[in-house]
């Protein structure tokens, strides 16, 4: 597959964007976006380890058995899902126990595998590493979009800062002002809105080339 | 079998066993050089976490006095009020909890004893029985709260303003463990947090949350019985975490003050907790009878 080097970066962003198009990765989306704060430490995370994870498939491509094939992938995914939450723990470590099981699901998450297995054992270690960058990357933005949606309604905050002001908040006394949107904090407005997503993108898509 | 496969099966053994090596390696690497970093990370969140359960320290991260915000004044190294919400530091949060927490030895008797007065090494002591906990050792830990005082002031014979359990069991999957704080009179709750559990995320989780951590000051961890009078030889001891709220399913009633609410879908967390409560603070019971014998000569005087 001989294609410009910068293609392996985009396709992913939006063409082929892992939760978008592909559906996967949806899973950790209903914890991990909650508030945007959160998201970007997941988008963040799932990059680094997608990107790495795919350039170290693609350089012992050719050394790979082919019976132990996915089982060498793991083995490299969780290595580096690893690093992060080591790093985390050190550095960040309120965002970490925020994050808690979250990190070592990484590992799981169909996206990273699903760029190892279908790209990265096919081409060389480059174009991975740009392919599994913006596959995390695409993934990121979605889930960055859907926290905000999610930290906005459900919290009246974008990123920790107060947007919706304290003095529209109902009370006691005024038990008919503002409330938070209770559904926004629990799963299910994650896949609510992750769906609605979908659908817009399948709309653009549609009008861009219809089949 | 071939000599072909034969081959083949080695070079797949010996690729698998390279690149679990590389990474073991690689890992370990990492972990040794990570390992104080997070050694220094998981201290400062257990001093958070003790002073958040007295009281000093406010979720988000602000010193408190009396609920109301504070700051921390480095020249006299004590909390001063403050209009607004600062956020605490690193360093005058580990000062603050340095100066004002005060880690003793308490025995069956309900004696009081410094780790130097019994010659165990404190740190030894803590890494030894932190896992398994220190409510049934002879030699039980405890923490007194010191008022807010610059350390010059602070002597042996402060009276403190409170103390700190350290509580800990077994939720539905894990242990758990958390810091009880008590005012002086040795039966009102000042806080209580829960620093290490790994419970069911959005369920069993609840029990590290703010939300559900706001209903604890004002508790009593004395059962109190129907004519309002507390017997502290005999009634049970700690907290227990029922089926539902307490403003609903028990309302006025003395119990109330001993219960939790409990968290819907997460019971045997709840039980974990309950237990955990009992099992961590009834050793206790010769001490905070002592402690309360001596707020009741205080308050006398």
């Amino acid at each position: 597959m001989k294609q410009p080097l910068k293609f392996f970066f985009i396709d992913p962003l939006w063409k082929d964007n892992q939760i978008l198009i592909a559906i996967l990765g949806i899973c950790s989306a209903l914890a991990v976006t909650i508030k945007i704060e959160v998201a970007l430490t997941m988008a963040l995370s799932v990059s680094f380890v997608t990107a790495f994870s795919s350039f170290f498939v693609s350089l012992i491509r050719k050394f790979t058995p082919d019976n132990v094939r996915m089982i060498a992938q793991l083995v490299i995914i969780s290595s580096f899902v690893i690093v992060v939450d080591q790093f985390l723990k050190a550095y960040f470590y309120e965002m970490s126990k925020t994050l808690s099981v979250f990190v070592g699901l990484i590992i799981t998450n169909c996206l990273v595998m699903g760029r190892a297995e279908s790209m990265a054992k096919n081409v060389q270690p480059i174009p991975a590493f740009l392919d599994g960058l913006s596959a995390g990357m695409g993934y990121g933005y979605v889930i960055i979009a859907v926290g905000s949606i999610r930290e906005f309604f459900g919290f009246g905050t974008l990123f920790g800062y107060r947007i919706i002001p304290e003095a529209w908040y109902a009370t006691a006394d005024h038990p008919d002002r503002y409330v938070n949107f209770g559904l926004m904090p629990m799963a299910p407005a994650a896949f609510f809105i992750i769906g609605i997503f979908i659908w817009i993108t399948n709309i653009i898509n549609e009008r861009r080339s219809p089949t | 079998m071939e000599s072909s496969e034969q081959r083949h099966n080695l070079r797949t053994i010996l690729f698998v066993i390279v690149l679990c090596l590389i990474s073991s390696i690689i890992l370990s690497l990492l972990a040794t050089a990570l390992r104080d970093p997070q050694q220094k990370e998981r201290e400062l969140d257990r001093s958070k976490q003790m002073l958040i359960a007295a009281a000093l320290l406010s979720y988000d991260g602000s010193f408190l006095i009396q609920e109301k915000p504070a700051q921390w004044n480095p020249e006299k190294q004590i909390l001063i009020p403050s209009a607004t919400k600062i956020k605490a530091t690193q360093d005058a949060i580990l000062t603050l909890h340095k100066i004002r927490i005060r880690s003793r030895l308490v025995d069956e008797e309900g004696n009081i004893y410094t780790f130097e007065e019994l010659n165990i090494d404190e740190e030894k002591y803590v890494e030894e029985h932190e896992k398994s906990g220190y409510a049934q050792l002879k030699y039980k830990l405890l923490f007194e709260i010191m008022p807010n005082l610059s350390p010059e002031q602070i002597t042996a014979e402060t009276f403190p303003e409170g103390y700190i359990f350290p509580v800990n069991g077994f939720g539905l999957w894990d242990a758990i463990f958390g810091y009880l704080a008590v005012s002086n009179d040795a039966d009102t709750v000042i806080g209580g947090t829960w620093y290490d559990q790994a419970e069911t995320a959005g369920l069993g989780t609840e029990i590290a949350s703010p939300k559900w951590q706001e209903q604890f000051p004002g508790k009593l961890i004395f059962a109190e019985s129907a004519d309002g009078k507390t017997d502290f030889e005999k009634s049970p001891l700690g907290l227990t975490v029922i089926k539902g709220n307490v403003s609903e399913v028990l309302g006025t009633s003395p119990k109330a003050k001993n219960s939790l609410d409990g968290i819907s879908g997460a019971s045997m967390t709840g039980k974990g907790v309950s237990e955990a409560y009992l099992e961590s603070l009834t050793p206790y019971r010769a001490f905070l009878i002592k402690a309360r014998q001596r707020f009741e000569e205080r308050s006398a005087q």
